[in-house]
């Protein structure tokens, strides 16, 4: 390696950084000035009371019922959007890995001769703890997953698990660690933007393809959940997830003083995602709306339910030689 | 207005007289611009720049009052649109290739890749080697070498942690080194004196 001088020094020193012209200033202050005389004409009409008065009045009466809850979710989540710009960024040292900590239950089917039984599939709820550390800058991802006792929806369903012995198979009550490096997933190759509309813009174009392509409130709403478990988003970033889920028809299901709980419908299921007041992802849940006679699923099960400790920074791995697969 | 000392109360200010705004313009506009200026080429400088206040203008409610300079503000809008500039080139490139396998000898399309060359052989060096890094990485040098702002100012003006802001410097100082030695114009080893 030279030891010589620092690229950053040379730099420094030869970059051209021209000072602007006057008609460079002149265009800049007109496109400006444009944009202010644009605020004024479109604020002009709300500052007088009495309009603003006629105008809500005659919203309220056309869509109070629907629109009720929908608001209250918009008004919650832009204040916590606003919130969570302020909060102080989670700092990474390189070399440090992000660890976070989640209790899932999640739907798992298996074909029903896997049971030794007459029917097509078996469907049953199964636990984990999942402890996750993450060092950004090497791609590098371990988690280690504790699998915990499952429950059926069916008693017999349960009896004919044990009875084939299912549970070595989903290692219930065992600890496995799994360790990747060069880890590519794709939410986190996207440089999202931190401006709101363009964020919307890319998320648009991440789930359909292309910017035009149709996408539903559920599919912004998950990628939106994916963005704040996964990407550990500094302030700006996420507050702008929180505005683009503050435009979309959420229902608000719970206004605490530490946290709020919106929900969408999607396809017979309701997603639903609790937010603490600084924005971030505290549990995710799905809830089944109809029932499903195939796998025998009651109307309003749980299918998936997940909390999550707050993130951390830790210096280094736990050791698990024993455990690691 | 007039008494308005820090921009912080410059912007809250502006919330409800939007004309106030232009004082943070005259403030910083040079300061915006020759940053921009040093990480893209010259014609698109003067659009970048006028485009930060816009935006800032629009953004204004979502400043952090608690602090009193905007200029890392500023600089992180400048920064988010010199990263779209360069994947909008990166695209037009990607557009420009796939059109060289669809229209493989048309002249039109040779005179006007020659045009990008040589467009892009008259930069400076130094310029070259911005190009040559990664988008998300040209701010953070410029930020850091140019503007001479702190891990901290720059992790506050582009949203990151300043763990990431040490590493991305530390990466793209080993690719400045590798490209500014490879291309044989200029020795590091050297000294100006």
């Amino acid at each position: 390696m030279n030891s010589g001088r620092d690229p950053f020094d040379v730099l420094r020193e030869q970059i051209q950084t021209p000072e602007p012209t006057p008609e460079d200033v002149a265009t800049a202050r007109g496109r400006l000035q444009q944009a202010i005389a644009a605020e004024r004409r479109s604020a002009r009409p709300w500052r007088d009371w009495r309009v603003l008065a006629g105008v809500t009045a005659a919203v309220a009466l056309v869509v109070a019922v629907p629109l009720a809850t929908t608001s209250r979710a918009q008004a919650a989540l832009t204040e916590i959007a606003q919130a969570s710009r302020e909060a102080a960024p989670l700092e990474v040292p390189l070399g440090s890995f992000v660890a976070t900590t989640s209790e899932r239950s999640d739907l798992a089917i298996r074909p029903g001769e896997d049971f030794e039984l007459d029917q097509e599939f078996v469907a049953y709820l199964l636990p984990t703890t999942r402890q996750v550390w993450r060092q950004p800058e090497e791609q590098f991802v371990m988690i280690r997953t504790t699998v915990g006792t499952p429950s059926f929806f069916d008693p017999l369903h349960e009896q004919a698990y044990y009875s084939a012995e299912l549970d070595k198979a989903d290692r219930i009550g065992k600890t496995v660690v799994d360790q990747f490096t060069d880890v590519a997933d794709p939410i986190l190759e996207v440089e999202w933007p931190r401006d709101p509309d363009q964020l919307l813009s890319a998320m648009n174009e991440f789930i359909g393809g292309t910017a035009d392509s149709e996408t539903t409130p559920s599919d912004l709403f998950t990628l939106a959940a994916n963005l704040l478990r996964e990407t550990n988003p500094p302030p700006e970033l996420r507050g702008s997830i929180l505005e683009v889920l503050a435009g979309l028809p959420l229902d608000l299901d719970q206004d605490g003083d530490t946290s709020i709980k919106v929900s969408v419908l999607d396809d017979g299921r309701r997603l639903t995602m609790e937010l603490s007041v600084h924005g971030d992802l505290l549990s995710e849940s799905t809830t089944l709306l109809e029932a499903d006679p195939t796998l025998g699923i009651p109307v309003g099960t749980l299918i998936s339910e997940s909390t999550y400790q707050m993130a951390r920074v830790v210096d280094e791995l736990p050791i698990h030689s024993e455990e690691a697969s | 207005m007039a008494s308005l000392e820090s921009d912080s109360e410059l912007i809250c200010a502006s919330l409800g007289e939007p004309d106030c705004f232009a004082l943070v313009f005259d403030r910083h506009f040079s300061s915006v611009f020759k940053f921009v200026a040093a990480s893209v080429r010259r014609d698109h400088v003067g659009d970048i720049s006028s485009e930060v206040f816009v935006r800032a203008f629009e953004q204004r409610n979502r400043f952090n009052l608690a602090y009193q300079s905007a200029r890392p503000w500023l600089l992180g809008i400048a920064s988010n649109l010199i990263a779209d500039h360069y994947r909008k080139l990166a695209r037009e490139d990607r557009a420009y290739r796939r059109a060289s396998a669809r229209a493989a000898g048309s002249r039109d399309f040779e005179n006007g890749a020659s045009e990008r060359v040589d467009a892009e052989m008259l930069l400076p060096l130094l310029q070259k080697a911005l190009h040559a890094l990664r988008p998300e990485d040209v701010s953070i040098v410029v930020l850091f070498a140019v503007d001479q702002m702190s891990y901290r100012e720059i992790a506050f003006a582009l949203g990151i942690p300043q763990g990431t802001v040490r590493s991305r410097l530390s990466r793209a100082r080993v690719r400045l080194r590798n490209f500014i030695e490879a291309s044989g114009e200029l020795r590091l080893d050297e000294t100006n004196e």
